[in-house]
């Protein structure tokens, strides 16, 4: 007989291959990509000699296969490489980042899924209303606009016009309300529309009926079996929500000088700083396995109806 | 009672305004769009990294406003060159300390020196201080550095790239440590460094030449530039480095209540560079010849940047005294153009490329607009862009024909305007080879002809032949325009190619 224990032993494993595969992937491409760190690093007008000398500090003139497992070997035992552009270790440099992008990420999305779920309950509650139609259109304006353009309106309105944010920077507490309100207003739209439609899904099943029938009130219907049964899925989009909030949001990032994962990515893609992208990478794909898993394993617990085969 | 309580209150509210308008007053915030690679004095390549490094460390030596070198306003009480252009002597001020309250002596001197040719380092600019035989400290304030070959342009090199470096200091922390909180003799000194964020420094109190009038100095990093001109017209930036033309533009239009504007030019060129390997087209001097005559240099500047550069007759620009009038430049003329190409066998036009790096976005419009000119002569331009790693790889290899390249001279010496023509350059296989006896003959007369009008008058001959066999279309030389906050006063004088605003923030005012 399977157990959960079992279950979840086998997706992890199978997860930590699928991680392991990506870091191969991601390092092959970055390495076969044209340009080259180092000689972005010294310039156009670099010689041939000092090329050499600093390819060699970097490892960067060893086979490609032993630069791979050298990286392999050392990020078990808590390595990441230096880094060439900042000459730094690449683990500070994450360390220094990370709580930003945190900052930013955990509570943009914590803004979009109060949002969203707010805004879906009551587009479901009141279909076909007025407050309906306008949910409707105000999570297709957000899907549709892109961020960066998002970003600066925001920053024109709110920063120059109205002066009542400071432009960029992260520095004070008002600096941090627009990037996060501007990342909250964007996935909201993302949790609004599944939970209107489970809402409405879950409303339409016979036990609620069944419910309604016994005499139960109105609001303990609603709260108490609809709501709860309606947010198992969005709870699931949540969890997938987790390699972004690493990653960081790198568009909103740059337009408001934050200074977190996304932008640190950029510029380090740009430089061909190969240690930097290959650990933030690994890093996102693991948050990427991490979640699905994360994601079935909510899925098994939270909902009997789930079963686990073979 | 009431009334006089009211009073304090407003008199208390008044006090802490106007307190808090002279507080900010005490800080200058100065907006790069870039963050600085490192702050290593050493491997650094990044002008940003040479901006924050300018306001913490002194140069050796100081560049006038005219491009001559001037012992003012640097380390130096007084120096000499031996007739001979072989032996370099320095004198160093007494009583100059670094941050750390360690006088500045000849020692250190020697040990920058000595850091930038350490090959285990790695300096980029290696190469220039090849030409160092020995460096002889006197006594404690004099040392002399002898060259192996007689080299008037050495003293561009002797700047040490504008930063003297405390040498007890960094055997004590080492280069790492350094980075970490990098000290000099400079006008301001390092507090701390936020990643991502900014860079703080503060006044240097016992700074011995002109003491910095603002107290805070702060670099502020905004890589998206249509964020830093919001910020900069709601002030929360006093001045932004690296503004682009467009913007400066629009600015100027739209937010000249809040904001002051100058201009300097450049001490640079940009130009379109041709790949002249026997395996490319552009080997052949008339096809040159003919793009010279086929474009329409004007309308490429109209388009590209208005009257936000000079068009450039030689390459080296028009303020400095080896400027040449006499050089052979190419009218706007397709007829001619033509004929050119049908003397090279080419009577219907040809396909050719031009590369561009992807974030130059003025050298993208310009090779627009070139394809449009090249059209009506037959010539079928295709505009390749490529990010900057690439492009440096690409045109490096010779896989370009043409490219559209903007050459940052490192001032004041205009040297580095003709050297990459000379055969034995390293740099003249990456501008696509040239080789021409008489021009490699007269660049090396540059490198030992110590009386300056001499010398400027081989750098117009070396221009007039290079030029001649169109070894490159020099187009512009561009104007640098800075918007900054109309209560920050900057002196005129520091809007000048050689002195530059932001390398002496120390002379800014509120």
């Amino acid at each position: 007989m399977r157990t959960h224990g079992n279950y979840i032993f086998r997706r992890t494993l199978r997860a930590l291959f699928t991680a392991l595969g990506v870091s191969l992937v991601a390092f092959l491409i970055l390495h076969l990509a044209p340009g080259d760190p180092v000689k972005i690093m010294l310039g156009p007008y670099a010689t041939e000699e000092n090329v050499k000398a600093l390819k060699a500090r970097y490892n960067l003139d060893k086979p490609l296969y032993i630069q791979y497992f050298t990286w392999i070997k050392n990020i078990f035992t808590g390595e990441f490489g230096t880094s060439i552009r900042y000459n730094r270790p690449v683990s500070e440099l994450i360390k220094e980042r990370m709580g930003p992008t945190l900052i930013l990420t955990g509570s943009g999305l914590l803004v979009a899924v109060i949002l969203g779920i707010l805004f879906g309950t009551l587009a479901a509650l009141k279909k076909n209303s007025i407050l309906d139609y306008i949910t409707t259109f105000q999570t297709m304006f957000w899907l549709s606009v892109p961020s960066f353009w998002l970003a600066i309106v925001f920053l024109y309105i709110f920063g120059l016009k109205l002066r009542w944010i400071p432009i960029a920077g992260m520095t004070s507490f008002s600096s941090t309300i627009l990037p996060i309100m501007t990342i909250g207003l964007r996935q909201q739209a993302w949790f609004a529309r599944p939970m209107r439609a489970e809402m409405l899904e879950v409303l339409s099943q016979n036990y609620i009926k069944a419910l309604k029938a016994k005499g139960l009130k109105y609001e303990k219907i609603i709260w108490k079996h609809a709501f709860k049964n309606a947010l198992i899925p969005i709870i699931t989009m949540v969890a997938l929500q987790l390699p972004w909030i690493i990653g960081g949001a790198v568009v909103i990032e740059v337009v408001f000088s934050w200074g977190g994962m996304g932008s640190l990515l950029v510029g380090s893609v740009l430089s061909r700083d190969y240690q930097v992208v290959q650990t933030i990478l690994l890093f996102i794909s693991l948050a990427v396995v991490a979640a699905n898993l994360l994601a079935d394993i909510l899925y098994t617990l939270i909902d009997p109806r789930i079963r686990i085969e073979r | 009672m009431r009334v006089s309580k009211t009073l304090w209150f407003i008199l208390i509210i008044l006090l802490f305004v106007t307190s808090f308008g002279f507080a900010k007053k005490d800080t200058v915030v100065v907006a790069m769009m870039q963050e600085p690679s490192k702050l290593d004095p050493i491997t650094y390549q990044d002008t940003v990294t040479d901006i924050v490094l300018s306001q913490i460390c002194d140069p050796l030596i100081e560049i006038t406003n005219d491009g001559n070198y001037t012992t003012d306003g640097s380390i130096l009480e007084n120096y000499s060159i031996s007739p001979d252009a072989k032996v370099y002597t320095f004198k160093i001020k007494k009583g100059i300390t670094f941050h750390n309250g360690e006088p500045l002596t000849a020692e250190d001197v020697k040990f920058t020196y000595e850091s930038l040719m350490d090959p285990k380092l790695g300096s980029p600019h290696r190469k220039y201080y090849e030409d160092i035989e020995k460096i002889e400290i006197i006594d404690d304030y004099t040392l002399k550095v002898y060259l192996k070959n007689p080299n008037v342009i050495f003293l561009a090199t002797a700047r040490l790239r504008g930063h003297v470096l405390p040498k007890d200091y960094i055997e004590k922390v080492g280069w790492d440590g350094y980075q970490q909180h990098p000290i000099g003799s400079g006008p301001y000194k390092f507090v701390k460094y936020i990643k991502g964020q900014e860079i703080v420094l503060t006044a240097n109190e016992n700074y011995w030449g002109k003491k910095p009038k603002i107290k805070k100095l702060i670099f502020k990093f905004y890589p998206e530039s249509a964020s830093v001109v919001m910020a900069l017209q709601t002030k929360e930036v006093d001045y932004v480095i690296g503004l682009s033309a467009e913007d400066f533009k629009m600015l100027k239009e739209t937010a000249s209540n809040v904001l002051n504007f100058g201009t300097y030019a450049e001490f640079a060129d940009h130009r379109i560079a041709f790949n002249k390997r026997p395996d490319c087209i552009f080997h052949d001097v008339r096809l040159r010849k003919a793009i010279a005559h086929a474009i329409n240099v004007d309308e490429i500047i109209a388009v590209s940047r208005g009257d936000m550069a000079i068009k450039a007759i030689g390459r080296i620009p028009n303020f400095h005294a080896a400027f040449s009038q006499d050089v052979p430049t190419f009218d706007y003329d397709p007829e001619k153009a033509k004929e050119l190409m049908k003397e090279a066998g080419y009577p219907n036009g040809f396909k050719t490329k031009v590369y561009v790096a992807s974030s130059a976005q003025e050298a993208i419009l310009e090779a627009q607009i070139m394809q449009q000119q090249l059209k009506k002569v037959g010539i079928d331009l295709e505009i390749v862009t490529l990010e900057w790693g690439i492009y440096l790889d690409v045109t490096a290899e010779g896989e370009a024909p043409m490219f559209i390249e903007n050459w940052h001279a490192s001032g004041p010496s205009p040297y580095s305007f003709v050297e990459i023509w000379h055969s034995k350059s390293g740099w003249n296989p990456i501008f696509g080879t040239y080789h021409n006896p008489k021009v490699d003959e007269l660049i090396d007369e540059i490198k030992v002809t110590i009386d300056p009008k001499k010398r400027w008058e081989l750098y117009k001959e070396v221009q007039k032949f290079a030029l001649g066999d169109v070894v490159c279309i020099p187009l512009y030389w561009p104007i640098i325009g800075v918007a900054y906050n109309n209560e920050l006063n900057i002196p005129k004088e520091l809007f000048n190619a050689f002195r530059i605003p932001h390398y002496h923030i120390n002379e800014w005012s509120f």
